[in-house]
């Protein structure tokens, strides 16, 4: 339907966007800490998607998902730790 | 989804891992050589994981690796984001418990049930493209499966339901969730709707599934479950369909695999992942 290339960017595009979208909430309930923390946590999965995924996502699959979903998890508990601070 | 290479989001679906078993010897393309995967394969096995050692006989280990605890990671990570969003989580003995046991929901019972119930439902394609896994090689037979599957829901909505009253809802909020989501297990899995075989609602039933269940469940039962978390937690969820996309690469590899090595017959049997590309 998309191919390869296509499916891998619509893959990294979510996986970023919807996360970006997220530190947005935080920052407009006023969580400017846990979001930029939450920003700091995205980067390093954009490195991971630039240096593995998107140069040969069937390759590197795998090696991208051990390497960023780490940073992606603990971006998971920074949200959970500022929706619990702002009380929402 | 793929190899559970990392604990995140791998419900193994085993629709997605086919990996031309068949000809497994022949691929260089596996994660794991075979020398390599002989090093852990009983423990990858009691994980659930790919590259086990087969032949395994007791009964209570291939219970165990139809349950795939690599799989319950990520939901019992969910409940800790759950706890913390609540804002009530305080450290004191009764919490920890009431925390443990909503892990033991999310995690061990519901996920297992729903990882057994997905291979009960795969095992006619199993047969053919994964030979090896417990059902399809008659290590255990489809009675016993079915008898685990309920055992696990029972006890799943067992526990809901205790940590409903041990909190004090006036409405069971944990056994609605725990209801749903089982129910969610099943039209992913199987026949009619089979959301696994479409690849946006399957994926998206599966990242929800990681991100969005298991927080409402800890939110719930520390604090009140509401339209905003259920909303926002929903919206994580999105990243997390980006990352079952991810896993279904693994299958289009697969595939190609199946090309170079399977007879046309064959290729015909080897389903699609669900994401098309």
């Amino acid at each position: 339907m998309f191919g390869i290339s296509t499916a891998a960017w619509i893959c990294v595009l979510m996986i970023d966007v919807f996360q970006a979208g997220v530190a947005a909430y935080l920052i407009n309930i006023h969580q400017n800490l846990y979001a930029v923390i939450l920003i700091l946590l995205i980067i390093p999965q954009i490195t991971f998607q630039d240096m593995y995924f998107l140069r040969n996502p069937l390759e590197n699959d795998v090696k991208y998902q051990a390497s960023a979903q780490p940073f992606l998890v603990f971006g998971m508990l920074v949200t959970a730790l500022a929706l619990g601070h702002a009380g929402v | 989804m793929a190899e559970p290479t990392s604990p995140q989001f791998s419900a193994d679906s085993p629709e997605q891992t086919q990996d031309s078993s068949l000809n497994r010897s022949d691929l260089s393309s596996e994660v794991a050589t075979p020398a390599a995967a002989n090093r852990n394969s009983k423990t990858r096995q009691l994980l659930g994981m790919k590259g086990a050692e087969i032949g395994e006989t007791s009964i209570w280990k291939i219970r165990l690796q139809l349950m795939k605890p690599i799989t319950w990671i990520p939901l019992i990570w969910g409940v800790v984001c759950g706890a913390a969003s609540s804002g009530s989580y305080t450290w004191t003995l009764e919490n920890v418990l009431l925390a443990a046991a909503c892990m033991l929901l999310s995690g061990p019972l519901l996920t297992g049930y729903t990882q057994t119930l997905n291979d009960f439902y795969d095992r006619d394609l199993d047969a053919i493209n994964e030979p090896y896994r417990p059902i399809p090689s008659g290590a255990i037979s489809v009675p016993q499966v079915v008898a685990q599957i309920l055992v696990l829901l029972g006890a799943g909505l067992g526990v809901a339901y205790l940590l409903d009253v041990w909190a004090g809802h006036e409405f069971p909020t944990i056994t609605a969730l725990a209801l749903g989501g089982s129910f969610l297990s099943y039209i992913y899995s199987a026949p009619p709707l089979k959301l696994k075989k479409n690849g946006w609602l399957g994926n998206y039933a599966l990242g929800a599934s990681y991100i969005a269940l298991p927080w409402w469940a800890g939110h719930a039962l520390f604090g009140d479950l509401n339209p905003t978390i259920v909303v926002l937690t929903l919206f994580y969820s999105l990243a997390g369909l980006g990352i079952a996309i991810v896993n279904d690469f693994k299958s289009v590899e697969a595939i190609a695999n199946s090309v170079l090595n399977l007879s046309l017959s064959c290729l015909a049997s080897v389903q699609q992942p669900g994401f098309a590309f």
